[in-house]
């Protein structure tokens, strides 16, 4: 399945393949009045972040001019790189909390679309720091220079009754405050949990639901809406060109289902079956990861605030604007599929990893290295037959393999079960039949371990062992990732 | 009896033997073959190890300089282990196109024919096997005698399972055993009663291979290279008789002759055979005889398009058969751990007949010790990580073996060999196969009780493991122009004469009207001399 496809399916389009979800949206745009009401640049910050991306995109399909703030110009994402590339886009390079040296660039008339912040792992301080300071110096700065309107893109955890632990939903409520209470003209946008390709959050979910056993927080009846990224992105530069609302809009997308619902539907979007949930205690194990983080927060898988949304409806309040746009709202069981998985090109031939690889195969094939014969050998094959395409998660799994003996170990387990004809697989191929005609190597592949009799029988009772334990550590550690890229494309 | 030549299409082992016949009975044969010739075997006195320590590229030699022989594991199609040095016998399909429906074929333009590849079984058919045939086993004896002594065959002519072939001369004393293969029998003799009560019986192969000199041909020496041709002769194939017809004056060989079609009279005769040349030029060779031995299927071809050339419409053959192979891999239990001896005699040096009592339920079935073959097809092939499976097969590889099953087939009417048009005036060969309906039955039964009896001799043959090959893969191709007493243009009579035609014969397959179990190619070699002892 397709996201393209199905999403024109679904819209009865007569539109041909040939256009992409962003022309679609930036189309949808139109009748809105494209820029009515935007009589300045929209004033983006955060835009190399998820939403940031694809807002730009949208902006950019729909020939908006833009300012962008960013911290680190010189590494742009490569979207953005694209749109800038395309003109009418001015890129200004600062800090949110220091708008000294770039105030003076907002100009009379611009819309500013606050979406940078701090999330996840961020210290309370920090949350502080960025979203409320930061929120009020834009605000400050965007007065000063005259901006028409303020969007300011929140959170629905703003308003979780339950926020135990939550530095961000308590700095989220308070930049809106501040937004409230500032000088400018304002909308308030508070998006549900954000999906689609590649989306952060959806990728931490999806490695839960790929676990054999999924872990869910508490009794998994809350209620989360998802929303698409491009729904969200479209939504907001629609926001931006009206006139602002001075109220509290809260975007969600087109399904409310319950948190353990939403486990099965990934799964399903993946083509794997239904999860198997085990239902854990919340309120401990958030005590637990209250009480760990200020030691361990960088390493800490989830953060106690995270867990909100185990304990919270996280659902958006109906609205007219929303209503107004359902129509076009990308189908959730979409939203979920993930990109089918990019086939990359062959690789370029490149001796010096090959050697490497070569090596760590071997180790972990023969628990010896490789003779120059097969070095060669192996060479000359990747030289003469380039493979590819293949995906991305065959490319990381030889690239994990290539680490050492014991990592090609998990992917050699991990291959035979997941991608028996994937590319690691056929790299061991190769060299098994390098090493069965290698003159000095060739009798390693037929001598039997000594002993013999019942000692040879024990062995090999030892190697299904060895195997069993390899493939369980190998699904734990490589089946998510795997889930994660895209299942659906790589066979 | 010189005078005009024979013209004898194809030099497989159904045109080498019956030229031979000619050729001792003083006619004079000029043969049109396509003729791909064998490379020179290399390095003769060494061992299959040695190749691998001596040969400056044994990678070269074992993989194939284009890396040919290397099984990927996402290599599509049936597995047939040809090593590089074999490659030649193989043609990739019919060169003027094909479309199959249900079946794989193989075609060959070897000088030797497909028999280049084979694996040398050479057994008799007995009067069952012959039931619907216009000859029995008495007439057929002389003749598989006179084919054993031109070519040497080895083998048991009084364990049990030498019953059920019947008597013929030129049988050689059978070849030393390998140790799996010595101690499987030695196992037998213990169990014999019960596989007996159960109709089945273990005995020494009959093989296509020297066990004492024959005509200024060593006796194979164990070298173990068999796979990769051997380098002696000791095991036979086809050109070595065509090499002895050559040495004759009365021969004429002709390669890079590919005989398209038959030219024929107003009345319906064959008047000349056409064949095309690689260089695209067409040459004609005028006849009053000609004697197809293409193999079953091109002979089918030249057939049609000769009919559909002379402006009728091309009939489609009915009844094309081929046996039904399944392969048992299987494991002895006591030889788990060993090491395995590579000097061996690397072809089945065991058979098994299997008896459940039904006419086309003879099961025939073929025992190699796997020993020298690629390693790497089968270590993918085992359901472990690489390391895994490496170690594992390390440890069952001299208990390893592979039971090749071959059930028997019939004549039916929907499968089926015809030509259609493709636009350009040619045509390409159509081939549609299916199976008979009872034969996922048939097999199943057979299935269950060798797996017993393997069992029964210390074998585990692991059912996951068991496999029918498609229909095409096991090159027992026959039945397309039936021998009848009475029948259409397109059956022949005793003699394989093509009543279409009056003075067409066809040598190979194509005249068998029904296919046992065993090896047809001994009783392909012993036909074709028998026509041409009987009609020339
Ligand atoms: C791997 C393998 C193992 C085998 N093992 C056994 C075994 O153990 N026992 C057994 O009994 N059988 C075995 N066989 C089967 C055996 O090889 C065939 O049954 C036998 O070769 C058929 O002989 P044939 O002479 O009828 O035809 P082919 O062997 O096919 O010979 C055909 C000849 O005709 C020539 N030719 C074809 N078309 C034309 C044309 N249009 N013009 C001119 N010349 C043409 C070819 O060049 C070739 O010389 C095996 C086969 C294979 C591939
Ligand atoms: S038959 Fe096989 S083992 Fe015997 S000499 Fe020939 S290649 Fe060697």
């Amino acid at each position: 399945m397709r996201r393209g496809e199905v999403w024109f399916a679904a819209q009865g389009s007569s539109l041909s393949q040939a256009g992409s979800i962003v022309s679609l949206h930036a189309m949808s745009l139109q009748p809105m009045g494209g820029n009515r009401g935007l009589g300045g640049r929209l004033f983006i910050t955060g835009a190399s972040g998820y939403v940031g991306r694809q807002v730009v995109a949208t902006a950019s399909a729909a020939a908006l001019p833009m300012a962008l703030l960013v911290r680190a110009p010189a590494s742009l994402p490569p979207e953005l790189r694209a749109a800038v590339d395309q003109g009418g886009v001015e890129i200004i390079s600062g800090e949110l909390c220091d708008a000294a040296p770039w105030q003076a660039r907002v100009q009379p008339g611009d819309v500013v679309l606050h979406l940078a912040a701090a999330t996840g792992k961020a210290t309370a301080r920090e949350h502080t720091r960025i979203n409320v300071e930061g929120t009020r110096s834009l605000a400050q700065a965007a007065a000063a220079g005259g901006a028409a309107h303020f969007v300011l893109v929140s959170s629905i955890a703003t308003r979780f009754p339950d926020q135990t632990h939550y530095p961000y939903a308590h700095a989220k409520s308070e930049a809106e405050r501040c937004v409230r209470e500032g000088p400018l003209p304002f909308t308030i946008v508070r998006p549900t949990l954000v999906v689609g390709p590649n989306a952060p959050v959806l990728q931490g979910f999806a490695l839960l639901a790929g676990l054999p056993i999924t872990p869910v927080f508490g009794d998994g009846q809350r209620r989360i809406q998802p929303i698409d990224v491009n729904d969200l992105a479209a939504a907001l530069v629609a926001l931006c060109a009206e006139p602002p609302a001075g109220e509290t809009l809260e975007l969600g997308g087109p399904e409310r289902v319950t948190i353990d619902a939403w486990m099965h539907r990934i799964r399903g979007a993946r083509g794997a079956g239904t999860a198997r949930l085990l239902h854990l205690p919340l309120v401990p194990i958030r005590s637990l990861l209250a009480f760990l983080e200020p030691l361990l927060l960088p390493v800490l898988p989830l953060t106690a605030g995270q867990l909100a949304t185990f304990a919270n409806d996280g659902v958006a309040e109906p609205s007219a604007f929303m209503n107004s746009r359902a129509g076009t709202l990308h189908p959730l069981d979409i939203s979920l599929t993930p990109p089918v998985a990019e086939r990359l090109p062959p690789t370029p031939f490149d001796a010096p990893l090959l050697g490497d690889e070569c090596r760590a195969l071997c180790q972990h094939l023969i628990g010896a290295p490789p003779s120059d014969a097969m070095l060669a050998g192996y060479l000359e094959h990747h030289r003469r037959f380039p493979v590819g395409p293949f995906t991305r998660f065959e490319n990381e799994l030889i690239a994990f393999a290539r680490r050492s003996a014991f990592a090609s170990a998990l992917a050699d387990a991990y291959s035979v079960r997941f991608l028996p004809n994937g590319l690691l697989r056929r790299k061991l191929v190769l060299l098994l039949a390098l090493l069965e005609t290698d003159p000095e190597l060739f009798p390693s592949v037929d001598a039997p371990d000594a002993g013999g009799g019942a000692i040879a029988l024990m062995r090999l009772m030892g190697r299904g062992a060895t195997e069993v334990g390899l493939t369980a550590l190998a699904v734990l550690w490589l089946g998510p990732r795997h889930l994660l890229s895209g299942r659906g494309g790589d066979e | 009896m010189s005078g005009e030549a024979i013209l004898v299409v194809g030099s497989g082992p159904s045109g080498v033997h019956f030229a031979a016949t000619l050729l001792e009975k003083g006619y004079r044969v000029r043969m049109l073959d396509v003729g791909n010739a064998r490379p020179e075997p290399i390095e003769p006195e060494l061992s299959l190890d040695g190749l691998k320590r001596e040969l400056p590229d044994p990678r070269g030699f074992f993989l194939g300089d284009d890396w040919e022989a290397l099984v990927l594991n996402d290599s599509a199609g049936e597995y047939y282990g040809f090593p590089p040095g074999k490659q030649y016998v193989f043609t990739p399909a019919e060169p003027l196109g094909i479309r199959t429906q249900g079946f794989e074929p193989l075609f060959s333009h070897a000088a030797g024919g497909l028999a280049e590849a084979w694996t040398g079984g050479s057994y008799p058919f007995d009067d069952r096997d012959l039931a619907d045939w216009m000859i029995d086993c008495d007439a057929l004896a002389p003749y598989y005698g006179r084919v054993a002594e031109r070519i040497g065959i080895s083998g048991a002519v009084d364990d049990d399972l030498a019953q059920h072939f019947p008597v013929h001369a030129g049988i050689q004393p059978a070849l030393e055993l390998d140790r799996h293969s010595a101690l499987l029998l030695e196992r037998y003799a213990g169990v014999r009663d019960r596989w007996q009560r159960a109709n089945a019986r273990l005995g020494r192969s009959r093989v296509a291979t020297l066990s004492q000199p024959l005509h200024g041909r060593q006796a194979c020496h164990r070298s173990g290279r068999c796979q990769w041709g051997c380098p002696t002769d000791a095991f036979y194939t086809p050109s070595v008789t065509l090499r002895e017809c050559r040495e004759n004056e009365r021969f004429e060989y002709l390669p890079d002759h590919y005989v398209t079609h038959l030219a024929l009279t107003g009345s319906g005769a064959a008047a000349a055979a056409v064949a095309r040349r690689q260089d695209g030029s067409e040459v004609r060779f005028e006849a009053n005889r000609v004697v197809l031995a293409a193999g079953t299927l091109p002979s089918a071809r030249i057939v049609l398009e000769s009919i559909a050339r002379s402006g009728d419409p091309a009939p489609e053959l009915v009844g094309l058969m081929d046996n039904r192979q399944v392969l048992m891999p299987f494991v002895n239990l006591r030889l788990l751990g060993r090491p395995f001896d590579s000097e061996s005699y690397q072809y089945h040096q065991l058979a098994l007949g299997f008896d459940p009592g039904g006419a086309r339920d003879y099961v025939h079935g073929l025992i190699t010790t796997l020993t020298t073959a690629l390693v790497h097809p089968v270590v993918q092939a085992l359901p472990f990580s690489m390391r895994t499976s490496l170690g594992m097969f390390r440890n069952i590889h001299a208990a390893l073996a592979l039971l090749n099953l071959n059930f028997a087939d019939d004549r039916r009417p929907e499968n089926r060999v015809g030509l259609e048009p493709v636009g350009d005036g040619s045509h390409r060969m159509v081939i549609a196969y299916q199976p008979a309906s009872d034969e996922a039955a048939r097999m199943k039964r057979s299935l269950k009780s060798l797996r017993r009896l393997l069992l029964s001799l210390g074998c585990v043959a692991p059912p996951p493991m068991t496999r029918a090959r498609p229909m095409g893969a096991s090159v027992h191709y026959a039945g397309t122009f039936p021998m009848c007493e009475e029948g259409g243009d397109y059956t022949t009579d005793r003699d394989g004469r093509l009543r279409a035609f009056g003075n067409v014969w066809l040598a190979d397959g194509s005249s068998f009207p029904s296919l046992p179990a065993k090896n047809l190619t001994f009783t392909l070699m012993a036909n074709a001399t028998r026509i041409a002892e009987e009609a020339f």
